[in-house]
């Protein structure tokens, strides 16, 4: 268990990160998300303890993370790099027995990873003889090798193409069943919604919503709507506070207040034209997120 | 292996396989093997150059005893001929015409028994040996007037008692110190050169994972100090390599270069062979002390400076700035370097055994110092103790720039930033 207790961070004037506490799961995906300054990465680099914090801790499994705690975790920073003209095999075996592998276990699951990445044709190219989606493969595979019991990732989702996206995802949930704890930072909602049991939405360095997803959807007060969209949705005018959004393939998303009765809204809806589909939804995470994180204009 | 070897190892290897240090080597190795020839084909030069010259004497005793005293410097050939005026003989004429010989010269006794000559050079090149000649054949010519009873005072007026006593300790010979003085320069320019080139890759290294992004995954796993140990203790192995790579080729060529002159001397003992000889032996009397300290003050040098050269090679997110701030570095290297071939000349002049004690000038300075001249012990202790010293400052700051540096990227650091980090703990 990865624990963030009260951690703080300024650099010079600026406060990145204030007073931000969280815990990450073994066998779990959390989720740290939050718009781009938000003080993401600053928290992921303390965590792995490549910046100390002014205050607070971070401790995994009880025990302070140092030196050489972190030196078993896994990082996909998002900035992405590699030594170009250095083999990408040579360079995976160097970060290997940087973790502190044995080379031949490291070259051992070098091949197995290479395997179900589709790499197996590319062991002895160098970067810079590789497409982007797959120098992002290696980068991957760089964070995985020594099997790390935390694995972070900063925007993992960043420069794959989908069908990439979708190997990613599904390498994360097999380690995840294997007991790793996946720590993800993203601005990706419904990547991390599929992915993620806990949250953190962090916002201006602060935490504004943390804790397990399903629960949050489940407390969350307003009621969402997927229906049928009317030639003619004037009814909603009945009902104060109920903004409609269009949605694709003549579904409309209604977003109703806190304490409006959905069947009230579904008997206005008949009235008024042919419902074919009407059915009352938890809200997305990019429901959750746009409610907490306010647009950048309307900051001070 | 430990994560300061891995990081080293890697450093290594990839440098090692790069084209600029092979072709660098290869460079190197070249130029070392056209210095040692150049003395071989010096001498082959010089005795396919021997003047060749036809001697005709008015007498057998005259003969023998020019032959005797030309021979040092020419080839002579003693002709059948006797000579009765300047005149040369007819026949040897045609022969000297046909390029047989360079020159003839022609020995004869004047109406008062004066010994006289005339030269006759066919070749051009032979025509400049006319002062050498006259130089030459001064000897023979006062002992030919004087009458043979007093030939022997006359050979001893001539070849008076003249020896030579070198005070310098190191050399038995002018032309030895010469030669040893040249090697020492040619010594120094190595570690100039080393010193800047591994300074700069190590700043270059640092940069490079910079602007690659690798240095955050690297940062992740190792520690700061523990990359900056890696990459000096790679770069430094590098440059051993290298050194090792000359000296072995430096060896080699002194065992065939003086396995030739061997066999030229068994073969034929001309003067040229002997002078030869001579040179090998001023090669092989620099002390094996000397090459020591070049090691010893090429890895003090070199790790000063790269403490250095990776501390702002931290600081710089562009090869651009690190190009400048390099510039800085390399101003101390230049300065020690003038100071020492001032130091060629004069080793110990006062203010120069002050400043070879004086970190980043002592690994060039003392070392030519110690090469060139007899230099106290304790000079030398104190220089490697203050350089020592000067090491461990540097590391210390310098883990401390990387530890602030690595993760910078873009807008370079404010100087009161740096100072800050600088006096941080570590």
């Amino acid at each position: 268990m990865l624990e963030v207790n009260h951690v703080s961070k300024t650099f010079g004037q600026v406060r990145a990160v204030s007073d931000l506490s969280f815990s990450a799961r073994e066998g779990a995906v959390f989720g740290l998300l939050g718009p781009n300054g938000a003080g993401k990465t600053t928290t992921l680099r303390m965590i792995l303890d490549i910046l100390a914090p002014d205050s607070g801790e971070v401790r995994w499994n009880g025990q302070r993370v140092d030196a050489r705690l972190r030196h078993s975790f896994g990082y996909l920073p998002e900035e992405r790099g590699l030594y170009p003209k250095m083999k990408i095999t040579d360079q995976l075996l160097f970060f290997g027995r940087l973790h502190g592998m044995d080379p031949a276990d490291a070259r051992k699951r070098i091949a197995e990873l290479f395997d179900s990445f589709g790499l197996s044709d590319k062991l002895k190219s160098t970067p810079n003889e590789l497409s982007k989606g797959n120098q992002q493969k290696v980068q991957f595979i760089a964070a995985i090798l020594h099997r790390p019991p935390l694995l972070v990732l900063d925007e993992p989702f960043s420069g794959f193409d989908p069908i990439n996206v979708e190997v990613v995802k599904d390498t994360v949930r097999q380690l995840v069943v294997e007991g790793t704890a996946v720590l993800l930072s993203s601005h990706r909602m419904e990547q991390v919604e599929e992915l993620c049991e806990d949250i953190c939405i962090i916002d201006r360095s602060q935490s504004v919503v943390s804790g397990n997803l399903r629960e949050i959807k489940r407390a969350w007060p307003d009621r969402f709507i997927r229906m049928t969209r009317l030639a003619n949705m004037s009814f909603l005018e009945n009902f104060s506070g109920a903004i409609v959004r269009p949605s694709s393939d003549g579904i409309a998303d209604v977003k109703l207040p806190q304490g409006m009765n959905p069947a009230d809204v579904l008997r206005a809806a008949v009235a008024s034209g042919p419902v074919d589909h009407f059915e009352v939804v938890e809200p997305s995470l990019n429901d959750i997120y746009l409610h907490y994180v306010k647009p950048e204009d309307s900051r001070t | 292996m430990n994560t300061v070897g891995i990081l080293a190892a890697r450093e290594y290897l990839t440098r090692l396989h790069s084209r600029g240090f092979i072709i660098g080597t290869i460079l190197g190795v070249i130029g070392i093997i056209s210095l040692s020839f150049i003395s071989v084909i010096g001498n082959a030069l010089g005795g396919a150059f021997t003047t060749s010259i036809a001697l005709v004497g008015p007498d057998a005793a005259v003969t023998k005893s020019l032959e005797k005293a030309l021979s040092q410097d020419y080839k002579i050939i003693v002709e059948p001929y006797r000579s009765h005026g300047p005149e040369l003989p007819k026949a040897l004429k045609e022969q000297v015409m046909l390029k047989k010989y360079d020159a003839a010269l022609v020995a004869y006794r004047e109406k008062n028994d004066t010994l006289a000559f005339a030269y006759y050079p066919v070749k051009s090149a032979s025509l400049e040996d006319q002062q050498n000649l006259r130089r030459q054949l001064l000897q023979p010519v006062v002992a030919s007037d004087f009458s043979s009873a007093n030939a022997a005072f006359a050979e001893k007026a001539v070849n008076f008692p003249f020896s030579t006593t070198d005070l310098n300790p190191r050399y038995k010979s002018a032309a030895e110190a010469g030669l040893a003085q040249g090697l020492v320069y040619f010594l120094l320019l190595l570690l100039y050169i080393s010193v800047i080139m591994y300074g700069v890759y190590v700043a270059q290294g640092v940069i490079e994972e910079k602007s690659n992004r690798v240095m955050e995954i690297m940062i992740a796993a190792v520690r700061p100090s523990q990359l900056l140990a890696g990459k000096i203790g790679g770069i430094g192995a590098l440059a051993l390599t290298q050194m090792l790579v000359f000296a072995v080729a430096a060896a080699a060529m002194l065992v065939i270069v003086a396995l030739s002159q061997a066999s030229k001397v068994q073969s034929l003992s001309t003067a040229a062979s002997a002078q030869g000889q001579q040179a090998m032996s001023a090669i092989a009397t620099v002390p094996p002390s000397t090459l020591v300290y070049l090691l010893v003050f090429f890895l003090l040098g070199f790790f000063t400076y790269a403490t250095m050269f990776a501390g702002v090679g931290a600081l710089a997110s562009k090869a651009e700035d690190v190009q400048q701030s390099n510039g800085i570095l390399i101003g101390p290297i230049i300065f020690a370097y003038l100071l020492s071939i001032f130091a060629l000349q004069d080793p110990d002049k006062p203010f120069l055994v002050w400043t070879s004690m004086v970190p980043l000038i002592s690994p060039m300075l003392m070392f030519t110092r110690v090469a060139t001249s007899s230099v106290p012990f304790w000079q030398i202790a104190v220089s490697i103790v203050a350089s020592l010293l000067a090491i461990w400052l540097f590391t210390l700051l310098a883990a401390k720039l990387y530890r602030i540096g690595v993760l910078m990227y873009g807008k370079p650091l404010a100087p009161k930033e740096i100072w800050r980090a600088l006096r941080s703990p570590s």
